[in-house]
């Protein structure tokens, strides 16, 4: 591929126009485009979704307030969804996130609202299509951000059985097959975006407590001396939301409260360590959650409103060039 | 209605719309949501004791009672003896005596007091039952009575005139479909056979409307899902043709509110295929 060295030159130039008039920005100055997809087959809220071998994997959820084991993927080259193995329990509001191929289900409810969250850890094997228990965190929660680095998953904060926010860290090593507690979160909180990059854990947003309470921290683990520190806060303060590594940057799209959901979709650079803001999706919502693959990233399903409001199976594509 | 649902049951109590049961994705769950046409929204209601779709349902006295189903993770798998009541004003569930033995898709329909549990499928997936059990709530306690002249499930049942109307069904495979009429008469415990329906199918909805027996949809694999809406009339002993639904359906039901037949949810197509969130409002001068 021929090297396009006017690339950057352009993208100053659109930076400057930006931010001349950061009122009336276009569209596509701010970055990137939305597009709909084949709809997931049932619209269920609080789902977990993740990206697997060039396809897309959405976990659990709740439909009518019942936390369901549903389990179904996508293929981006055919346009379609087919259901898989279902997950071992019915749960909403799980951790996810892959290594080596394989998926980790982490925590979780049993139903609505936030109610009774468990230890439950999961391992899918695509190549299979089947579920393996491993061993649980050391007690319940759910709305848990996970993220894997080194041969680890790491669960970080969420909500407890008695409907807490939690600090707790834990990692479990695929090595070892056993979990081992890490420094906790400066902050209990839960509904965050949790994502790893550079062998970094980014958390960001997330609520303290009841779902107005919300926030735009921005926390940064680093394994090497299990240390947190703060790093630019999130440019608008929300939970609920999804979360995903695209294009070298952390994506955090939608969330919920108040007054009602959002559409926005920012991007955190590390390399600049600044924050971006990037197309809106064409609504907002929350309950989703986000993955990237084949250069584009994914949404299924979640609410376009606060709360099991709108329950939706959009699934819309975003793409940046 | 919102979510899309695939085989649950309906019912209609203290002036609402009850949709419980069914699947999503393959996955059977205790769903529970209440319609009221006052103004026209829904709200989830406490679940149904455990994860059932295929169940049987009737109002009698201002409750609704739950009759079977299948535990799900698969096609017609397992049928189940539970019987459930949900008291409306509570938003409660009470756990009844079970019927002797596990069946789903059965026709359960209310007469004289006593709820009635007719037809079905076994646990075994291949077995039709022509089963009939009596639950009397007074007593709690089921009782058997003259099983049907021949065994079948995905049937549709009502009551008119103090006889109970059972129509259509399938004897095996979902192909295996029938226009069979037949009419119990309580008194001496037995069963006539009436003039067939005019289009044999299974999985159709049925429910007693203005004094007819009104059965609506089915399924006829592998092509489609029927659309048709025919009634019994028992005072010309006769079948009419009905207005049909916009649209083919099975894996619903229907129950009467107000002055309209309400149907929710199921499948437009075959199977899973085209599972809906479609509630649509029948009415008849």
């Amino acid at each position: 591929m021929r090297h396009r060295w006017w690339l950057p030159v352009v993208a100053t130039c659109l930076a400057l126009v930006w931010a001349s008039s950061p009122g009336s920005s276009p569209a596509w100055a701010q970055g990137g485009s939305w597009s709909l997809r084949a709809p997931y087959p049932a619209a269920v809220n609080e789902v977990a979704v993740v990206g697997v071998g060039n396809k897309i994997h959405v976990l659990g959820g709740s439909v009518l307030g019942v936390a369901g084991p549903y389990h179904e993927v996508y293929d981006p080259e055919t346009d379609k969804w087919s259901a898989r193995a279902m997950l071992p329990r019915g749960l909403d509001h799980i951790g996810a996130a892959v290594a080596n191929g394989k998926i980790y289900s982490i925590g979780g409810f049993v139903g609505s609202v936030h109610r009774d969250a468990q230890n439950a850890v999961y391992e899918y094997d695509s190549a299979s299509d089947t579920w393996r228990i491993l061993p649980g965190m050391k007690a319940g929660r759910a709305s848990v951000g996970v993220a894997v680095i080194g041969g680890k998953v790491h669960a970080i904060g969420g909500r407890n059985a008695d409907g807490q926010t939690i600090a707790t860290h834990e990692a479990f090593d695929l090595a070892t097959n056993s979990w081992r507690e890490l420094a906790p979160l400066q902050k209990a909180r839960d509904h965050a975006a949790v994502v790893a990059t550079d062998g970094r854990i980014h958390v960001i947003g997330g609520r303290f407590g009841p779902p107005a309470d919300k926030t735009n921290m921005h926390d940064v683990y680093d394994p090497a001396n299990n240390s947190w520190s703060a790093a630019p806060a999130m440019p608008t303060a929300r939970s609920g939301l999804a979360a995903t590594l695209y294009k070298d940057l952390v994506v955090v799209l939608g969330g919920e409260l108040p007054p009602s959901t959002f559409s926005q979709n920012e991007a955190y650079d590390p390399k600049t360590k600044s924050w971006r803001a990037l197309t809106p999706m064409p609504a907002g919502r929350h309950g989703t959650g986000a993955a990237a693959v084949n250069g584009a990233l994914y949404i299924v399903a979640g609410s376009l409103r606060p709360g099991s409001a709108g329950v939706t199976n959009e699934v819309l594509v975003f793409t940046l060039p | 209605m919102p979510a899309r649902l695939n085989e649950v049951t309906v019912a209609a109590v203290a002036g609402k719309l009850h949709v419980m049961g069914g699947s999503v994705l393959g996955f059977t769950g205790p769903y529970h949501v209440q319609y009221d046409p006052s103004n026209d929204s829904w709200r989830p209601r406490a679940p149904v004791p455990r994860s059932l779709d295929h169940i049987g349902s009737v109002e009698l006295n201002g409750k609704i009672y739950l009759i079977g189903g299948f535990v799900g993770g698969g096609v017609h798998r397992d049928g189940q003896n539970t019987a459930f009541e949900y008291d409306p004003a509570s938003d409660t569930w009470r756990i009844l005596a079970p019927m002797k033995a596990g069946r789903a898709s059965v026709g359960v329909v209310a007469l004289d007091g006593k709820i009635h549990a007719i037809g079905g499928r076994s646990p075994d997936n291949n077995v039709t039952v022509a089963t009939h059990e009596v639950y009397d709530p007074a007593t709690n306690s089921w009782k058997e009575l003259a099983p049907l002249p021949k065994a079948r499930d995905h049937a549709a049942a009502g009551v008119m005139d103090g006889k109970i109307y059972f129509a259509g069904g399938r004897f095996g495979p979902s192909t295996d479909r029938t226009g069979m009429l037949d009419i119990y008469d309580p008194k001496a415990n037995t069963w006539t056979s009436g003039p067939p329906m005019p289009t044999a199918r299974s999985g159709l909805a049925g429910t007693v409307y203005k004094g007819v027996f009104m059965v609506l949809g089915g399924e006829m694999p592998p092509t489609g899902t029927n659309p048709e809406n025919e009634a019994f009339d028992p005072k010309a002993n006769a079948w009419r043709t009905l207005a049909p639904m916009p649209a083919g359906r099975h894996a619903t039901q229907a129950a009467v509110l107000g002055d309209s037949v309400y149907l929710a949810a199921g499948s437009l197509r075959p199977g899973s295929g085209q599972v809906t969130d479609q509630t649509i409002v029948f009415t008849m001068p």
